[in-house]
């Protein structure tokens, strides 16, 4: 709750800052938006922690191996990675750059979850 | 969080704009144009680490 709230003054304060610097130095703008990102991404991170402990647990308790677990969990990366570098730069109006970086975290996530794809293959040829 | 970092980018960016305007009233294009790109370099210079830092933070929080 305390989080949320000082992300939420952080994200306003930085937004309006930005839009004030906009007008004479874009590019700075544009860092400094960066800079915020890595601020908030940072604080949530600390809580996002706590949440994976619990994930992670219930996964163990479900008998999951961790060969199934950890494709999930990487695919979860990935996709975090890709949306925050493709809205900076489309933030920087070159959504051609988004759309590739968006397009190579979609693909790096389908090879991460090759193995899973394949194990399921296997098991329905095991079935059939 | 680090704040302060913010509204450093911010100082700097509106200090470089005042400069830049300055510089460019009194007929220094060019030295107005270095000086965008010199504040820009100290920015990324300063935010380079921190993006480095989150890049490391989502690998080992997502084990990558």
């Amino acid at each position: 709750m305390e989080l949320a709230l000082k992300v939420a003054l952080l994200g306003a304060i930085a937004a309006a800052g930005a839009l004030l610097i906009k007008k004479s130095s874009p590019e700075i703008a544009l860092i400094m938006a960066f800079a915020v990102v890595v601020c908030i991404f940072a604080a949530a991170a600390r809580l996002f922690v706590a949440v994976l402990d619990t994930v992670k647990a219930a996964g163990k308790m479900s008998g999951l191996s961790a060969a199934v677990f950890t494709p999930l969990l990487k695919c979860v990366g990935i996709r975090v990675t890709a949306k925050i570098c493709a809205d900076i730069c489309r933030d920087a109006s070159e959504s051609a750059i988004a759309s590739a970086v968006e397009l190579a975290g979609a693909f790096a996530a389908m090879y991460t979850a090759l193995p899973l794809i394949s194990s399921l293959m296997t098991m329905i040829g095991g079935m059939i | 969080m680090d704040i302060d970092l913010i509204f450093k980018i911010a100082a700097v960016g509106i200090i470089v704009a005042v400069l830049n305007i300055l510089l460019t009233r009194s007929g220094r294009e060019e030295q107005a144009l270095m000086t965008t790109i010199a504040a820009l370099v100290v920015v990324l210079m300063v935010v380079v680490q921190r993006i480095s830092e989150l890049f490391s933070l989502i690998r080992s929080l997502f084990s990558l």
